[in-house]
């Protein structure tokens, strides 16, 4: 039955700019202080305090508009959201209602080789709130803590259109949302951290139709799994509800990570309305034609221009291209070790094969991992020169990867190079002969065995560091 | 136009009010105030452009330098209850 529905899917991904200070007052951004030690009277909203826009969010705004294809509004404002909720301390959140600074954009994906446009419907400024830290879930925690560190710290919210039809197209959107962001350089997005965050909007509807069904909105989507699951969750709630002829309720719902299911958020007595009205303390902002062609000249490489170059420069597959071009860190680490060691097919691969599985079991990104691009190359030289083998090299990746060593001292302590000297093998391969007269005499009536018999004794003796193609040559030449 | 007493519960929901004994008397006290404003709407608006914002400000920006803040100790000692340098609120769904 579920086949023949399809799930309609649009992403508000909130995302903190990286500005040195909130979007309103002075207090320091910076994450991982002790809670509520980075407020002020203007942030923890005591009456009679005036808010002041940061120009860098504003620059950071439209930098994100720019790189996600986006029109960049002349003229802008704030507006105030009103509701109640405990992490947030002025009842009202400062955010854009009917002028939001960027306008319509768009953003392209690509699952399973189809390229696919994603509408951006906006991207407006606005205030982050406070953090709530519950024990376990929000519906079980007996009481909720608040920090309000968080609280005024920029955010754009970028809103798409209802345009995904699967939990893998909303991943891939936000893979690449991230990416662009990444590489605009307006945000850290770390979603871990928080300061990338999304709230998707579900609905189902029949297979042929063109009316949409009733949205549910689900909150709490920390992780590119969660959302997915998030997703396959609820358009299966939705499409079991509907087929046992209940209705669909419009509601929020929050994703529950340890039960894996999403749950109502809504208290019988909340009627949603946030009343919004004009900013009174914020004069609206006019953003000139010259300032936004000046940050358009000034945006670095983006990952589609990226993976253009590095198709184009290096004849990779779009696919390891667009792998490469993930984060400007894991990027750069390419470029940088290319400029070294000019085989780049073989960079690529040793980058998202074994390089890559090391960050993901140390949960560790790129910069933050102890392998330089020089190491890293010296180690493909070891490799390209036959020095050692492809399967001692994982080890002593792995090595460089836990110590930061070079790896040519750690072939050298470990005795690991890989033995390809003609005389040293020689010697070796005449004693296995010469203690091994039947062998030899299996191999001349043309037994294939034996032949390995030897190769396996010279590995043996060598501590399998002897290099086969030369130790093959050898005993061929030696067994005649 | 006028509040019906339905407009004024939602409000009071709205705004966390608890008013459900006087509420038709606050509906008539709105309803005087609402009548006695809507004179405006009798003004001619033809060809007046939306007045969005009423001082003639914009672009008022703070350059993006780190203020000091005020302190932990400070911004918690109005708060009801406080664990571990947190406010610690009721539950909340």
């Amino acid at each position: 039955m579920y086949s023949e529905y399809e799930v309609v899917i649009g992403l508000e991904v909130h995302v903190e700019l990286k500005t040195k200070t909130k979007i309103f007052c002075g207090c320091s951004t910076e994450f991982g202080a002790l809670p509520n030690s980075q407020v002020c009277p203007s942030c923890a909203g005591f009456p009679g305090m005036l808010p002041v826009l940061n120009e860098q969010a504003v620059e950071y705004a439209i930098k994100a508009g720019l790189a996600l294809n986006c029109g960049i509004a002349d003229y802008c404002k704030f507006d105030r959201k009103n509701y109640f909720y405990p992490d947030l301390p002025t009842a009202y959140q400062i955010t854009q209602f009917d002028y939001p600074i960027c306008l319509e954009g768009h953003l392209d994906i690509e699952l399973d080789g189809k390229k696919k446009r994603i509408g951006i419907t906006r991207a407006h400024l606005e205030e982050d709130a406070g953090k709530l830290i519950h024990q376990g879930s929000i519906t079980t925690s007996p009481y909720s803590l608040v920090d309000l560190n968080r609280a005024g710290v920029p955010l754009l919210e970028i809103v798409s259109e209802p345009d995904m039809r699967s939990a893998a197209e909303a991943r891939a959107y936000m893979e690449k949302l991230r990416s662009v962001l990444l590489f605009a350089g307006v945000s850290d997005c770390k979603m871990q951290e928080g300061s990338l965050r999304c709230d998707a909007n579900i609905s189902v509807r029949p297979i042929g139709t063109t009316t949409f069904g009733t949205r549910v909105e689900i909150k709490n989507l920390n992780s590119f799994r969660a959302l997915e699951r998030a997703i396959e969750y609820e358009a299966k709630r939705q499409v079991d509800a509907i087929e046992d002829g209940e209705e669909i309720v419009q509601e929020t719902r929050t994703w529950d990570e340890e039960k894996q299911v999403t749950k109502s958020m809504r208290t019988k007595e909340e009627a949603e309305d946030y009343r919004y009205f004009p900013e009174p303390d914020l004069p609206p902002v006019r953003i000139a034609r010259d300032l936004v062609e000046q940050i358009k000249n000034g945006l670095p490489e983006l990952p589609e221009q990226a993976v253009a170059r590095l198709v184009n420069d290096y004849e990779l597959s779009e696919y390891d291209a667009s792998v490469l071009t993930l984060t400007p860190e894991y990027l750069k680490f390419f470029d940088d070790s290319v400029k070294i060691f000019n085989d780049a097919k073989l960079v690529a691969n040793w980058m998202m094969g074994d390089l890559n599985r090391l960050l993901n079991n140390a949960n560790m990104e790129i910069g933050e991992g102890k392998i330089l691009p020089a190491d890293f190359t010296d180690l493909l030289f070891l490799i390209d020169k036959g020095e050692i083998s492809g399967k001692m090299a994982k080890n002593v990746l792995e090595e460089m990867f836990n110590s930061g060593k070079n790896p040519k001292d750690i072939v050298k302590e470990k005795g690991l190079a890989q033995i390809s000297d003609e005389d040293t093998l020689i010697t070796i391969i005449e004693e296995i002969i010469v203690k091994n007269p039947k062998v030899v005499e299996d191999y001349k009536q043309g037994k294939d065995k034996a032949f390995g018999f030897f190769v396996g004794q010279v590995m043996k003796a060598t501590k399998g560091q002897a290099n086969p193609a030369v130790v093959n040559k050898l005993l061929k030449k030696s067994l005649e | 136009m006028s509040f019906t007493v339905e407009e004024v519960e939602k409000l009071a929901l709205l705004a966390k009010i608890d008013i459900n004994e006087d509420i038709k008397l606050y509906a008539d006290q709105l309803n005087l105030l609402l009548n006695y404003v809507s004179i405006i709407k009798d003004v001619n608006t033809d060809n007046v452009e939306p007045l969005i914002y009423i001082l003639p400000n914009y672009n008022v920006f703070r350059a993006d330098e780190i203020m000091p803040s005020i302190g932990q100790d400070k911004i918690l000692q109005n708060a009801t209850v406080v664990e571990e340098g947190y406010f610690k609120v009721p539950k909340i769904i």
